[in-house]
């Protein structure tokens, strides 16, 4: 009962156009009120905490990094350097944000900071190039989802602890899969653009052109080297990295290349602010609702009932399956990855699924919720990042998570994808 | 819904059936999962209470679930008394660096008098304590050398948890201590960001520390005791038979959840063997670790309650004593 | 004066706090790469989020970027659109309210109990003043709208 009050005081409210956050945490407060076994304070602190924390912060970070590095001419000589190595190909631009995307994925550990960092950059070229708009946000929302894929990734620590796995085997056995999923967003870009006619230029391939642009984008091109380096290095952590980019950015925008004067930093503050905070209170509010959730035990009965049916490898395969994209459409992945692991690992084993191919597996799924409506991370940074609507962004994607979900059972049916390194 | 209809049957019994939900940061595979289990049936057993765990932080982290308890909308959690410190500063006492010597001790001291003072402490801050129990002795691991000495452990950059008390240690014996997320642990190692950290083998072990760490020496240089907490708004509404059954029912629990822990120590520590260097720290070096923190002991007196300070070392010599 | 706190009251906290936060982590790194840490960097720039969040929580009502879904309102006409703005801002400004008035009490509740953060040392009810400040704020800001909203119409109407 609770559970239904839950979905259509949601679901209403949307439709009414409240805001998403807003419309669920009201979803949450009616439900706790009409309950009666919670406080109202129990909402209110539940979206406190979960701003209280560090990993987190990478999101307000990048979005910040990524309008200093568009208004202080950092982007445009990146945007410029690619150009000139991928104008000749079929949907050039788009492949070249999802290899960008996967490369961020080596840095974050977080889809909607990779959406942020690299759709601040790619987006806006793929636009002036000629894109589509829609399809331009969907590239890199969707490739953004391959940040937990790739190490670092928190999601993978959960797991791994959470079903005392080696996590270094989780980290190795992502990297295939990551690339795997790149590749089968890419085959979908290069279909679209054919089909589109986004051929590229027409003037020829000139290695001087190239040689040119790399000159003039080298301090732009070392922010890579320095964030990679400096995480792989051990001098910052990744969450700490998207700093680096800021400092880093400001002082090659103000001082190098001179775009940008200290009067136009307000105006970047406040354009960075405004993306963070409305994803990060959607944020605040997904995580209030994933605690009810997990509160009146629901999560935990739907794995449970779902458990009870799954009689061949293949029946509970796909149920697991179908209930991470489910409960990846309502829950923050963490959370999910807590909560599921213990019930979901012991059965998959008896099933003979490896559990660092069962972590494979799960990571990826959840992944794919970032990219699916009503909560998904990704959607909501990327349609902001464009400018677009979340409902179009959402029809728009609908490829690419056809896409992530081929890349998924490929995943599944080849174990060794996963397995083969460790 | 059974238990109810029973309820309803006996019209001696005041109270009304009640699920309390039992918070908790650690996994279900950790030493509090099974004490945690353990209360549950005791208290399922005794009274109609149904007691419902939420284990890997899953309602929020130690801090936030105390905070959570303040409030009523938590009922029972189990933190460190290192975190319970920001709510009364007198539970600084348990981080104060080499103060139990053994479990023994350790054991005696958190079932004293002084045991029963620190709780009653807690009664101001709408939180009832009901019995301690453990985590357990912590221990330094690293990746850059066997520390065999206190000068190896100079210049070791050592993630902490987020406290002056602990960083001030850690400097005391030479370290650069650094506060970090835990969550964020694993990769900061595994890259170099830190060079170590401290933690109890089990904690050490269920979190895979040993892949990104090589060496382990049994410092002991914290023992971290538990608190069983309850929500006071919470327990002002319990018949006075569950308020007793429940207190019954924590220390049956603690016995039990200190015994799994020591075995889950040895099982973890035999485990860590596998992958790890494990240096014994000599009696002697022990000495000059505990010299080098004194300081320590001194600068927190006034933060802690110089009486706290005092009681507490008193019942550590009454504990050794018996010892012996 | 108070027509440039009520351009500005919001954004210039929200940036201040912004720029604390990347200031504090960047002395993290550097600091640490000195071999010497601050306790309090990383606590201080998580507390400036959460303040972050809600400050700007109503600076995005000012600007109307939160992110909504508007699948029924494009299929209505212009007036249809207003009145279920007006409905949407409404619910939100109850819903302000609502959190308003119980992280009021929360706040006081905490401060009876002296909490304090563990690095900084802060008492936590500063922390949670972020939530009610910021819900009256956002109250504030809506019913600004709403008004606007309701007299243009009128006076739309009027003509
Ligand atoms: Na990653
Ligand atoms: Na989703």
């Amino acid at each position: 009962m609770s559970l239904f009050i839950l979905f259509t005081t949601f679901v209403f409210l949307v439709l009414c156009t409240v805001p998403v956050a807003i419309s669920l945490a009201i979803a949450t407060l009616i439900t706790i009120l009409s309950a009666g076994n919670l406080s109202v304070e129990f909402l209110v602190s539940s979206m406190i905490n979960s701003l209280d924390s560090f990993p987190i912060m990478a999101v307000p970070f990048f979005i910040l990094a990524g309008e200093i590095m568009g208004r202080g001419g950092i982007s445009q000589r990146l945007v410029n350097f690619s150009h000139s190595l991928v104008k000749n190909i079929t949907g050039g631009f788009a492949i070249a944000s999802i290899l960008t995307c996967m490369l961020f994925a080596a840095i974050s550990g977080s889809g909607p900071a990779t959406v942020a960092a690299v759709g601040g950059i790619m987006i806006p070229a793929m636009i002036k190039y000629g894109y589509d708009k829609y399809f331009a946000t969907a590239v890199v929302t969707a490739a953004g989802a391959i940040g937990v894929m790739i190490p670092p990734s928190i999601p993978m620590v959960m797991y791994g602890v959470a079903a005392s796995t080696s996590i270094g085997d989780l980290f190795i056995a992502g990297i295939f899969p990551g690339i795997l999923v790149t590749l089968c967003l890419i085959i979908w870009s290069y279909i679209y653009a054919k089909h589109k006619g986004y051929k590229g230029s027409d003037e020829p391939f000139s290695f001087s052109q190239v040689f040119k642009e790399f000159k003039n984008a080298q301090l732009a091109l070392f922010i890579p080297v320095i964030i990679l380096g400096g995480i792989y290095g051990g001098i910052f952590t990744p969450t700490e990295a998207s700093v680096v980019a800021v400092v880093y950015g400001l002082i090659i925008s103000l001082f190098v290349y001179k775009e940008i004067t200290v009067k136009d930093l307000p105006a970047i503050f406040t354009k960075s602010i405004l993306t963070s905070v409305i994803v990060l209170i959607i944020v605040a509010s997904a995580t209030a609702f994933g605690k009810y959730l997990s509160i009146e035990q629901i999560p935990t009965q739907v794995a449970n009932a779902m458990l009870a049916f799954s009689e061949s490898k293949i029946v509970f395969i796909t149920l697991m399956v179908a209930l991470l994209l489910l409960v990846g459409c309502f829950m923050e992945t963490i959370a999910a990855i807590i909560i599921l692991t213990p019930l979901l690992v012991p059965v998959s084993t008896v099933f003979g699924f490896h559990p660092v191919h069962t972590g494979v597996i799960m990571v990826v799924s959840l992944a794919i919720g970032f990219i699916t409506p009503p909560l998904g991370l990704n959607l909501f940074v990327g349609a902001s990042v464009a400018g677009i609507s979340v409902d179009k962004l959402s029809k728009a994607i609908i490829p690419f998570f056809i896409s992530m979900i081929v890349a998924l059972f490929l995943i599944i049916y080849l174990p060794f994808l996963s397995l083969s390194m460790i | 819904n059974n238990k109810q209809s029973q309820t309803s049957d006996s019209a001696s019994c005041e109270s009304s059936p009640k699920t309390l939900r039992f918070s908790m940061s650690s996994n279900n595979k950790h030493p509090i999962f099974s004490g945690a289990s353990k209360f549950k049936e005791l208290v399922e057993q005794s009274t109609d209470i149904t007691v419902n765990i939420f284990p890997s932080a899953q309602l929020g982290d130690d801090r936030a679930s105390i905070e959570m308890l303040q409030l009523g909308t938590l009922d029972i959690a189990i933190p460190s008394t290192g975190p319970l410190a920001n709510f009364s500063s007198a539970f600084n006492v348990f981080d104060l660096p080499f103060m139990f010597q053994s479990e023994a001790v350790a054991d005696d001291v958190l079932r004293s008098n002084f045991a029963g003072t620190m709780l009653n402490i807690l009664k101001d801050k709408q939180l009832i304590g009901l019995d301690f129990w453990e985590n357990g002795f912590r221990h330094l691991t690293n990746s850059t050398r066997a520390v065999n000495t206190i000068d190896d452990v100079s210049g070791l950059k050592i993630r902490t948890m987020e406290s002056a008390l602990h960083l001030d240690a850690w400097q005391a014996l030479g370290a650069t201590p650094t506060p970090m997320a835990f969550k964020e642990l694993f990769t900061a190692l595994q890259q170099g960001t830190v060079d170590g950290q401290e933690n109890p083998y089990p904690n050490i072990a269920l979190n895979n520390l040993y892949e990104v760490q090589e060496y382990l020496t049994d410092t002991g240089h914290v023992y971290t005791p538990l608190v069983l907490l309850f929500s006071a708004k919470t327990w002002s509404t319990l018949s006075v038979s569950e308020q007793v059954a429940l207190r019954e029912a924590a220390k049956e629990a603690g016995d039990y959840q200190r015994k799994v822990n020591r075995e889950m120590n040895k099982q973890s520590l035999a485990q860590l063997n596998d992958h790890m260097t494990i240096t014994t720290l000599p009696l002697a070096e022990r000495k000059k670790f505990q010299q080098a923190t004194l300081p320590v002991l001194e600068k927190y007196k006034d933060v802690i309650g110089e009486n706290i300070v005092t009681q507490f070392q008193q019942a550590i010599k009454t504990a050794e004593m018996n010892d012996l | 004066m108070l027509d440039w706190i009520n351009k500005h009251l919001e954004n210039v906290i929200a940036i201040v706090l912004f720029v604390v936060m990347t200031i504090a982590v960047f002395t993290q790194i550097l600091t640490r790469t000195f071999d010497y840490s601050l306790s309090w960097t990383e606590e201080l720039a998580r507390y400036c989020l959460i303040w972050l969040v809600f400050i700007g929580t109503s600076l995005a009502v000012i600007h109307q970027q939160h992110i909504n879904i508007d699948v029924i309102s494009k299929r209505l006409n212009e007036s249809e659109k207003k009145v279920l703005a007006v409905i949407a801002q409404a619910i939100f400004f109850a819903f302000s309210l609502v959190i308003l008035f119980y992280s009021t009490q929360m706040v006081m509740d905490l401060y009876r109990l002296e909490q304090h953060s563990p690095a900084l040392g802060l008492p936590m009810w500063i922390v949670y003043l972020a939530c009610p400040v910021g819900f009256a704020l956002t109250a504030f800001r809506l019913l600004q709208q709403i008004v606007i909203t309701v007299e243009t119409t009128k006076t739309e109407m009027d003509k």
